[in-house]
């Protein structure tokens, strides 16, 4: 008894002790720091649609179709073949005309970084009979020069392009440039001599019959 | 002998008990001149609150991408005092699968290239400045394809000039 009772007063006399505690004025301690993420992310593939007008084929790293996914970065080869005939007139790419640099109808893409728009334009030339089917006999007479010019827009065939004819002076098929001017077959300018004859006798009959209504 | 010993512990708790003396100022008709005062005294601690941008996904082929606003939104700040934030950046998106394909990118603050590193002090609540991711063509259409990414780190610090 006598112990626990010392022993509680020591207690108290401990508790009893102040303490001095002196206030902090410093400034508030430094935030920590933040941060933001960016992020992003980039395709692993593009579209790439090819559109051909006229006649012919094409095809886009061996395979045919007209939307192609294509591996980011990848450089396909575009490879066109026109119909019979037929001549590229245009390429454009994304709206931009790349034809000079199709070669042989073929074209390498530069790395494809984004979908690509590709369009072909292909016109067929119309390719003349072969000249030896289709010359008239040799033996009729030359045809009347004053008669036959006027009408040989008439008879002379025509193009399946709306184009006016063709200059004769360009090279439109792979028959010879003097086929039409050739003196010995009888054909003059594409008409040949008994188209030319036919018409001479048709205007005659034509006046005779003029004549006789008037007397 | 004991309770001597108990007695003399007793009194020495007693006296080691803090007592809390008040000590009035009295003036009388002796004091000379007369008149006491008192000081008040207060201490306010300075705070404040920044906002930073959040995480942000830039599309891809964008050139500028709004990356967001860094404001002292609140501030209770000593006279002399203000706030300082430095933005951080190595200025490339790294890919997630190789580290060493990157895309540069630059921050930049009313469209003025803010480098790798910047800092700006504010003073007052309010205060702020907005900022944009750029990107060059050129950057977007050699970059590979796959995941990137990269941590701006922003520094808040409370400053006091002498």
């Amino acid at each position: 008894m006598k112990k626990a009772a010392a022993f509680l007063l020591s207690l108290s006399m401990l508790a009893a002790v102040s303490l001095t505690a002196f206030a902090d004025d410093t400034p508030p301690p430094n935030t920590a720091p933040g941060e933001a993420v960016i992020g992003t992310e980039v395709p692993a593939g593009h579209t790439v649609t090819v559109t051909l007008i006229g006649e012919g084929s094409y095809t886009l790293d061996g395979s045919t179709g007209s939307v192609f996914t294509v591996e980011r970065l990848a450089q396909p080869k575009l490879e066109i073949t026109p119909g019979e005939g037929g001549e590229i007139v245009s390429v454009t790419l994304n709206g931009t005309e790349i034809v000079s640099e199709v070669i042989d109808g073929k074209y390498q893409l530069a790395p494809v970084y984004e979908d690509k728009d590709i369009v072909i334009t292909i016109e067929t030339h119309f390719v003349p009979p072969d000249s030896s089917e289709s010359e008239p006999d040799s033996s009729e007479s030359e045809p009347d020069s004053s008669e036959s010019e006027p009408e040989s827009s008439e008879s002379e065939p025509e193009s399946s392009e709306s184009e006016s004819k063709p200059d004769s002076s360009e090279p439109t098929s792979s028959v010879p440039d003097n086929h039409n001017t050739n003196p010995s077959t009888g054909v003059i300018g594409g008409v040949s001599a008994g188209t030319i004859v036919l018409i001479a006798a048709l205007t005659a009959v034509k006046r005779k019959g003029k004549d006789s209504n008037e007397e | 002998m004991k309770k001597k010993l108990i007695s003399g512990l007793s009194a020495l708790a007693m006296l080691a008990m803090p007592l809390t003396a008040y000590a009035d100022q009295t003036i009388t008709e002796l004091t000379d001149p007369p008149q006491g005062d008192a000081e008040i005294t207060t201490n306010i601690d300075p705070t404040f609150t920044v906002t930073i941008p959040s995480d942000v996904t830039v599309a891809f082929g964008d050139n500028d991408t709004a990356f967001g606003t860094v404001e002292l939104t609140q501030a209770q700040l000593e006279i002399n005092a203000g706030v300082k934030v430095t933005v951080t950046t190595d200025g490339e998106l790294n890919n997630a699968a190789d580290a060493a394909q990157v895309i540069p990118y630059t921050l930049t603050s009313e469209g003025a290239d803010i480098g790798k590193v910047y800092a700006q002090v504010f003073t007052q609540e309010g205060e702020s400045f907005d900022l944009t991711i750029h990107i060059e063509d050129a950057d977007w259409n050699s970059a590979y394809a796959g995941s990137y990414s990269d941590t701006v780190v922003f520094d808040v610090e409370y400053v006091v000039s002498n």
